[in-house]
């Protein structure tokens, strides 16, 4: 058991500041100068802005998850505090400054409606749901979603609420209970009036997750593009649903459609995760291409993928990012017919990192390519890809195309 | 208060008095010398508690770390300047958690392994009316998901064990012969004088004035251990489950 009475202890168990990159202990630091002070308050009062500034790259960062809380507030403050200690890693600090926000606001304040607090409380809470599920407290986190709402149940939707709901719904996507995920998320989206469009799009996306698991890929692309459409241009969450929609369409065995959504998401791509994630998906959908039998839809551009990979691989990459990126770069080498030695050591690179960070399921996919590639150096003719002349499968697919995969195609060409 | 111009005053200082608390501004980065005194203060009295003064023009956020690391109990933002509310409360949290430390070495506790950690946090929360909740988010859970990690370990539950981790904590002061039940039930917030020497009967089957003559803080100890044991004992029944012999 973990206890953290004060940011004290925190501090005491914290990685030692030594070790950490200068931004990582500026971060951290400032985090602890927030919450000490914090702590010490009576009364609700919006954090030091100095201290705010050391974490400005970090703020700056967040998505923006409340509609109807003014960024100004100090609430509102407060709570991207908290959000930046989850973002940094120290979920632990993150709830201890939850727990005070929320210890402060349950003092009644004159200038401040019961219905505001409650709200606020609300949102501590669902914060404090996420927390626990995002470390695999499944149990606590429900409690911690239940009690939002309890606090909440007669107050008209704003954010609390849905964020209660969508929270219950992600925890039941970790869980795999998939009926739950659907009943919770059908919830935020039946809401009259609607609830604000960031907590739309959070339930589409969950909904996207439910049909595809069913199968239904259309109705997942459906949902997808439905949450597309409420994002704000520019926005991160836009390029995720674009590669969501790519790998959709990949299911579905359009792969035209597929590489166009991918290589619309590696254009807008900004933070490395995604970049990584629009490379791998491009080659992966090549390679189910080809081993579907037909032929390879621009060999150029894999070269193109592939040189961005192996400039991504020699960079510091999260481990699961590091592992993709070299199964890619393997499984593109065999595509092009590269040296077997060159495929081996990127095999061999992720499968010592997937076995390093126990990544099982990308172990899984190295013993695969592995088996490809003793077919390929073999000549085994039952695992090589025969060609099927790509024209006629290409002519119907324009022909029967769902408007939805016909949108895709659209995307890279704006 | 004794304000000290350098580390060898400071250690002079603490080698003569107890009771006391270090205020330490946080360095710079470049000031080196500085961390390394503290650092070799710290080791020196590790159990008096610190108070980090942090100044944004000042004080280096890696040195703040640095401080946290060798232990400090509270960090008060001195810009624009230190406000003597938060002063005041870090020096009441910082003495709240000397009384815990010294009152777990004092009542030298023979506990379950899975109940030590509740209970030193609910030691260290004990100066005021201690919530579920609170003592929930001391140990990260909510308090409905600390209901039933006791109920599932066979502990009992929180709010037992706040009970006695108040009273505990008022049986420290009890040994203190220039207070009186009443004073010790107004500075913990208990509701009243007559509430807390029924508490202590409750608890200990003891009057609060044998409790005093004996050492209270000890008598409780012992009190709770016993007490502890049969809550356990008796957990450990419900959950044997049915007793049929498994032969035919």
């Amino acid at each position: 058991m973990d206890v953290i009475v004060g940011v004290g202890d925190w501090l005491a168990c914290a990685p030692l500041a030594r070790s950490l990159e200068p931004g990582s202990a500026r971060h951290r630091g400032a985090l602890a100068v927030l919450a000490s002070t914090l702590h010490l308050q009576r009364h609700l009062e919006s954090p030091a802005p100095t201290l705010l500034e050391q974490l400005r790259d970090i703020l700056a960062m967040l998505p923006v998850q409340l509609a109807h809380l003014e960024p100004t507030m100090a609430v509102a403050q407060w709570l991207s505090v908290a959000a930046a200690a989850e973002f940094v890693g120290e979920g632990r600090l993150a709830q201890l400054v939850l727990d005070d926000v929320r210890a402060r606001l349950a003092s009644p304040d004159v200038g401040v409606p019961a219905v505001d607090r409650q709200e606020w409380i609300a949102i501590c809470w669902t914060r404090r749901g996420r927390l626990s599920r995002i470390a695999g407290h499944h149990e606590d986190a429900r409690e911690c979603y239940r009690e939002a709402i309890r606090g909440i149940r007669a107050l008209p939707w704003r954010d609390g609420r849905p964020l209660a709901e969508l929270g219950l719904s992600a925890l039941a996507a970790s869980q795999g209970n998939f009926p739950a995920v659907a009943r919770h998320a059908k919830a935020v989206l039946r809401v009259r009036p609607p609830v604000a469009a960031v907590h739309q799009v959070a339930a589409h996306q969950l909904m996207a997750l439910v049909r595809k698991r069913a199968g239904h890929h259309l109705d997942a692309l459906l949902h997808a593009w439905a949450a597309f459409d409420l994002v704000p241009q520019g926005d991160v969450r836009a390029v995720e649903l674009m590669l969501s929609m790519a790998e959709i369409a990949v299911d579905l065995a359009d792969w035209d459609a597929a590489d166009h959504g991918f290589a619309a998401a590696f254009r807008l791509a900004g933070p490395v995760r995604l970049r990584v994630s629009a490379l791998v998906g491009a080659v992966d959908a090549q390679t189910r291409r080809s081993y579907a039998g037909e032929s390879r839809a621009n060999s150029a551009q894999l070269k193109t993928y592939l040189r961005e990979l192996a400039r991504l691989a020699a960079t510091d990459l999260a481990p699961r990012d590091a592992v993709r990126v070299r199964l890619a770069l393997a499984n593109g080498a065999i595509l092009v017919g590269g040296p077997a030695d060159q495929v081996t050591t990127q095999l061999d690179e992720a499968a010592a990192l997937a076995t390093r960070f126990q990544l099982y399921e990308h172990q899984f996919r190295v013993d695969e390519s592995r088996a490809r590639l003793r077919a390929m150096t073999t000549n085994d003719h039952r695992e090589r890809p025969t060609r099927v002349a790509a024209g006629i499968a290409g002519a119907s697919k324009a022909v029967s195309r769902h408007p939805a995969l016909s949108r895709l195609l659209a995307l890279s060409s704006r | 208060m004794h304000i000290t111009a350098n580390a060898l005053d400071a250690v002079d200082f603490l080698q003569s008095s107890i009771d006391t608390c270090i205020v330490f501004p946080v360095p710079a980065d470049a000031d080196v010398d500085a961390l390394t005194r503290f650092l070799q203060l710290r080791s020196q009295y590790p159990n008096v508690p610190v108070i980090a003064l942090y100044s944004a023009s000042r004080s280096s956020c890696r040195a703040t770390l640095q401080l946290g690391a060798a232990g400090v109990g509270q960090i008060v933002n001195a810009e624009p300047m230190v406000r003597a509310g938060d002063l005041q409360t870090a020096l009441v949290r910082c003495h709240g958690d000397g009384i815990a430390i010294r009152l777990w070495r004092h009542c030298d506790f023979e506990l379950p392994e899975r109940l030590i950690p509740v209970l030193k946090a609910a030691l260290r929360l004990a100066h005021q009316p201690l919530t579920v909740d609170r003592l929930g988010s001391a140990t990260g859970m909510h308090q409905r998901t600390l209901r039933k990690y006791c109920a599932q370990e066979g502990l009992p539950s929180p709010q037992w064990i706040i009970g006695w981790a108040r009273l505990l904590v008022a049986g420290y002061y009890l040994d203190e012969p220039g207070r009186t039940v009443a004073q010790v039930a107004e500075v913990l917030a208990f509701p009243s004088a007559c509430a807390l020497r029924n508490q202590l009967r409750r608890y200990s089957s003891v009057a609060s004035r044998a409790l005093r003559a004996a050492g209270t803080a000890r008598m409780l100890a012992r009190a709770m251990e016993q007490a502890v044991a049969g809550s356990v004992a008796l957990a450990a029944a419900r959950f044997r489950g049915p007793s049929h012999n498994a032969d035919p």
